[in-house]
């Protein structure tokens, strides 16, 4: 948790640190720009020189600049204060806690908390379309850190095109749950991870990938669309490694109170 | 605050479908966000009206819908989802007040928040106008003497 909070800090501050020197930057190149040339020899060589380098590269480095603000203005928005996040985490725990039966770790039941975004980086890096709407871990239950690349296509304008089991949830609006799901292991043929792939709603090279890194893949999933004053935020989800879960009239009864205060934190 | 809360049977809203294909268990039902919790109804002496009202676990603001004669619908402003209906009893000198929604035709009109044409937009406002069609079922069941059937309104109060 301390190194998942400390990697979060960083990206804020790094984020808040670029948003304000492009700002400070487009500020100056508009107002070097605005004076032109009542600039001068008088006004001192570092003047002069600062002059000299704006007005070089002015017309790549304001609309660079200005395009950075806007990014990174949007970024800060989507930054939760790390109590909020600390919260969130609790409650992703009490209901992990909740549902588990006694003796299973951790890693047997995972519950994360996808948040729905228009535009995420990781789009870019993974080079899917459409920009506009796809969902990202924002937390997850159990010691272990959250460093997932995972990006998943969510789109409100074009829900087909929704990946994963957890945008099949955000696209239905409904609870939905998986069992019994196929083990799968390095052995496992072509034909019965692309049957897993058909049920959980994504590639089956994205599964390949996986399992050639050795993750071990659940057997059952659980998801529920989460929702901020009558919007969707988001998906909760679970994965666990047993073949089954709870029932799902049993797991939407846990949550209810865990939804409730999830509802107040969220942002 | 008025009390008078009575538990709502999930099972009178909740649809749950279950299929298997393959050896693999598949199951959808409504979000919990949909279906409310609990379900009341009082006349309100200041308003002059019948009130039913219908408590979820998670609140939004809500707006008003006009309905049919008489009758108001206090929907979700994001979600469209029904929270309260208000029957105006002594306007109607309770000739007869019927939610009978049986089929599309009949119903209530309930008016949603047309935010777009987006296809999962219309498709769960699909859903959420099922869900409060079995709300106003679920409503009718639990006071059948204002809902469903002629009553005496001084009975009422």
């Amino acid at each position: 948790m301390n190194e998942q909070a400390s990697a979060y800090r960083a990206r804020v501050m790094f984020v808040h640190s670029v948003y304000w020197v492009c700002l400070l930057l487009t500020v100056v190149s508009g107002a070097v720009l605005r004076m032109g040339s009542k600039i001068g020899e008088d006004h001192g060589f570092l003047v002069g020189l600062l002059y000299e380098t704006i007005t070089a590269n002015v017309f790549l480095t304001l609309p660079l600049a200005t395009i950075a603000v806007a990014l990174c203005g949007y970024q800060i928005r989507q930054f939760v204060p790390s109590s909020v996040q600390k919260g969130i985490k609790g409650l992703l725990d009490g209901f992990r806690r909740d549902f588990s039966v006694g003796g299973e770790d951790d890693l047997t039941h995972r519950v994360t908390l996808f948040r729905h975004v228009n535009f995420s980086w990781r789009v870019c890096r993974h080079l899917k379309w459409p920009w506009h709407g796809c969902l990202v871990p924002f937390e997850r239950s159990g010691e272990y850190r959250l460093k997932s690349s995972t990006v998943l296509v969510a789109s409100k304008n074009n829900p087909d095109r929704a990946e994963g089991f957890a945008g099949k949830v955000f696209k239905k609006r409904q609870c939905d749950a998986i069992n019994n799901l196929p083990g799968l292991s390095k052995d496992s043929s072509f034909p019965t991870i692309e049957r897993y792939a058909d049920d959980t709603n994504i590639s089956a090279d994205w599964i390949q990938n996986k399992i050639k890194n050795g993750f071990i893949l659940p057997r059952s999933f659980w998801g529920i669309p989460v929702e901020k004053e009558g919007r969707i935020w988001g998906v909760l989800l679970i994965d666990s490694r047993n073949e089954s879960l709870m029932s799902s009239k049993i797991l939407k009864q846990k949550y209810r109170p865990y939804g409730a205060c999830l509802g107040n934190l969220l942002i | 605050m008025k009390k008078g809360w009575r538990k709502i049977e999930e099972t009178a809203i909740d649809r749950t479908s279950r299929s298997k294909k393959k050896g693999v268990y598949f199951e959808v039902s409504s979000s919990p966000y949909d279906v409310p919790e609990e379900i009341r109804g009082f006349y309100c002496e200041n308003r002059k009206k019948f009130v039913v009202e219908f408590r979820y676990f998670s609140n939004e603001p809500t707006k008003k819908n006009d309905g049919a004669d008489g009758v108001v619908f206090l929907c979700g402003v994001n979600s469209g989802r029904l929270y309260s209906i208000e029957i105006d009893v002594d306007r109607l000198h309770i000739g007869e007040i019927s939610l009978d929604v049986k089929n599309d035709e009949d119903s209530p009109k309930i008016r949603f928040p047309n935010r777009s044409r987006r296809s999962s937009i219309q498709s769960s406002q699909n859903n959420r106008r099922e869900i409060n069609n079995r709300l106003l079922d679920v409503a009718g069941e639990y006071f059948p003497e204002v809902l469903n059937r002629r009553v005496n309104p001084t009975a009422i109060r």
